[in-house]
């Protein structure tokens, strides 16, 4: 429904498909080169989420469609490179949660900046993989996680906000955005 | 609108944050207070249960005044359960052996007491938050 | 335009690909049912992570095992071998001629120390009943003459039990809860259940690893302590492990405690030395036959035959509260309780 409200104004070009190839091939080499990184495991659900810098740059100058496939297919195709199938639940979890939350507080990025969104962004991104732990180990009391995800989320977030930001505007500078500014 | 922006130019906050900040504070807040209250109510639970069926279940921990009660089976057989601050112990009993009467006080998740011929069976809980050390026992 | 639908049509078939994938591969995640029962004079516990269905037919089954082995229920197949002792033969079913025989096999290994006609001697001590006191030395001389399990006849064609005199009986208290873990938990495995906790009276029995893939962690029951109490913890996969100790049945007499874990040659208690025997092995029945025979034969020769068995290993505790492990859980023991100590 999206993609038709959006297809007189932005219609589907080769430029845009390119786009969304060369977001999403980038975020499965973020998605690779994390999991290379030591990060300590401090609490299921929780990593840095590089990836989450494509879906924040995405949501910032690609049409939402666009931005919600570069999701589906990033989610998709991780878990094949390496995770397996239940981890495409996970990340499915993780990474819906996270881009409605993002795209819901973009709207409004008149009010809040980047890094805060990309903070909200983490702290679902974490909550819905959680969630989905939650589904699959039963007696899984997901409060506990709470403290640490807000910790993460914030210290990840704000990092990752940051690198979405001057990506975007670098973006915007070298103009070759995809198509014009019009995300509100 | 204009003015109101040149204020708040600055890249990394914006007037919005503050409600993201607090929203995810709240969080935080509410998993401390959830998790430290859990672990002072979650981690000694007694439960009696009388051929299969959960008779009783009280929180040890909570257990203000001592108290007793009976569990009657039928056909004249009883325990008699005494209840205190932190443990729980079977005072008097119908069956022939005593075995439950004898083993005294329990009060530590994972232990039990059972006895046989009335069918009796009290459980002290393992907390559920804590990840559980053991998953059974063999004895 | 055109490309605008293949558009859509992607997200939904990679939408639902990506489900299916993860629902076929992921075997549907388990989830645990659990319940009580008391079955075998005991209270048999299960934990399974699987269908309620499933868990249900493995509590039938050691229904049936105590149905079959019961030596006081009179519709028992045991029952009707005690009565018509040193008259004629009675059919059993598979269940209770396996166990039979098994019960024999186990009663040469431990040179009759776990004896499967040890019948008479356990009604005459009565322990676990309101009857239970100390009976008179002839009575017990008496009833030991009635004990040899080579007088146990087994017609295998015809599936027929027989005892040999008047007056013996079987008792298969001491691995039918063993058999009826295996049962069940051959039960379960049939069913495609990959993860299960069964507990029969102490008896456990793990089935696969648990759902997250980790080993189960058994606690071993401290035999000075309440039960429930553990002394060490073992993790496993795929196992049994029975544990016998004197703490288990007992009534106190004058002052002196006499245990459940009958000596058939002397006729009394066993007084071996060991405060308790844990035996570990992918057989339950086998696990809990030896734990008894091997509480009765000591430390020296209980040891010595774990070690000559296949897949079969033991925790011995001394009355001393030294610990002996046979040579295939060296290392495994962990959390030692306080007061015990590792024989290295």
């Amino acid at each position: 429904m999206a993609l038709r409200s959006r297809r007189k104004k932005t219609p589907l070009s080769v430029r845009r498909i390119t786009w969304i190839g060369v977001f999403v091939s980038q975020a499965l080499m973020l998605h690779g080169i994390e999991r290379l990184l030591p990060v300590p495991q401090l609490a299921p659900g929780v990593k840095l989420g590089l990836a989450n810098i494509i879906t924040l740059v995405a949501l910032s100058i690609l049409p939402w469609g666009d931005a919600w496939l570069i999701l589906l297919l990033r989610s998709f195709l991780g878990a094949l490179l390496g995770g397996g199938a239940s981890s495409v639940l996970f990340s499915l979890a993780g990474g819906i949660l996270s881009f409605l939350i993002m795209s819901a507080l973009l709207k409004y990025r008149h009010i809040f900046s980047t890094p805060a969104i990309s903070v909200a962004g983490a702290f679902c991104h974490n909550l819905g993989q959680i969630l989905m732990a939650g589904l699959v180990v039963e007696t899984f009391n997901i409060f506990v996680y709470f403290p640490i995800l807000v910790v993460s989320a914030l210290v990840t977030g704000f990092f990752i906000g940051v690198i979405s930001d001057l990506t975007v505007n670098a973006l915007k500078r070298s103009r070759l955005t995809p198509v014009a500014d019009d995300h509100h | 609108m204009n003015k109101y922006h040149r204020n708040w130019q600055n890249r990394y906050f914006k007037p919005g944050d503050l409600i993201i900040y607090t929203v995810l504070i709240a969080i935080f807040a509410l998993g401390t207070a959830i998790t430290v209250s859990g672990n002072k109510t979650a981690a000694s639970v007694a439960v009696v249960t009388s051929d299969g069926q959960e008779v009783h279940r009280v929180d040890l921990k909570k257990v203000k005044a001592p108290y007793e009660f009976t569990v009657e089976l039928g056909g004249g057989h009883y325990n008699t359960i005494r209840v205190e601050n932190g443990r729980i112990r079977v005072i008097e009993a119908s069956c022939p052996d005593q075995i439950d009467v004898k083993q005294g006080w329990i009060s530590l998740p994972y232990q039990s007491i059972i006895c046989l011929p009335n069918r009796l069976l009290i459980n002290i809980l393992p907390a559920q938050d804590e990840v559980e050390e053991i998953d059974g026992i063999a004895f | 335009m055109k490309l605008d639908r293949i558009l859509k049509l992607s997200i939904i078939i990679l939408l639902l690909s990506a489900v299916l994938w993860a629902l076929l591969t992921n075997d549907r995640t388990p989830t645990a049912v659990s319940d009580s029962q008391w079955l075998m004079g005991t209270l048999v516990e299960m934990r399974v992570f699987g269908s309620q269905s499933a868990m249900r037919g493995a509590f039938k089954r050691i229904e049936e095992v105590d149905h079959a082995m019961s030596r006081t229920h009179p519709d028992s197949y045991i029952y009707a071998i005690n009565a018509s002792a040193g008259e004629s033969w009675v059919k059993v079913d598979q269940d209770t001629f396996h166990v039979i025989q098994a019960s024999i096999e186990y009663a040469a290994l431990t040179q009759g120390l776990f004896e499967p006609s040890i019948g008479p001697l356990v009604e005459l001590w009565a322990i676990g009943t309101p009857r239970a006191s100390l009976p008179s030395a002839e009575a017990v001389e008496e009833r030991k003459q009635l004990i040899n399990y080579h007088d146990i006849q087994l017609d295998v064609e015809k599936r027929q039990v027989k005892l040999g005199a008047a007056g013996m009986g079987i008792d298969l208290g001491a691995i039918a809860k063993g058999y009826g873990a295996d049962a069940a938990a051959a039960f379960l495995r049939n069913q495609g259940v990959k993860s299960a906790f069964l507990n029969l009276g102490g008896n456990v029995y793990v089935l696969g690893a648990k759902p997250d893939g980790t080993p189960w962690r058994i606690g071993i029951q401290n035999p000075e302590a309440p039960r429930g109490t553990h002394m060490a913890v073992l993790e496993v996969e795929d196992t049994s492990i029975v544990t016998s100790g004197p703490y288990e049945r007992y009534f106190i007499e004058d002052g002196i405690r006499y245990h459940h874990i009958l000596d058939p040659v002397s006729g009394y208690p066993a007084e071996s030395g060991l405060a308790s025997v844990t035996i570990v092995s992918p057989s339950s029945t086998a696990a809990d036959a030896l734990a008894t025979g091997v509480f009765i034969l000591g430390m020296e020769k209980g040891l010595e035959l774990l070690e000559n068995l296949d897949n079969v290993e033991g925790i011995l505790v001394g009355d001393n509260r030294l610990v002996y492990v046979t040579s295939g859980l060296k290392g495994r023991l962990l959390s030692l309780a306080e007061g015990f100590e590792l024989y290295e």
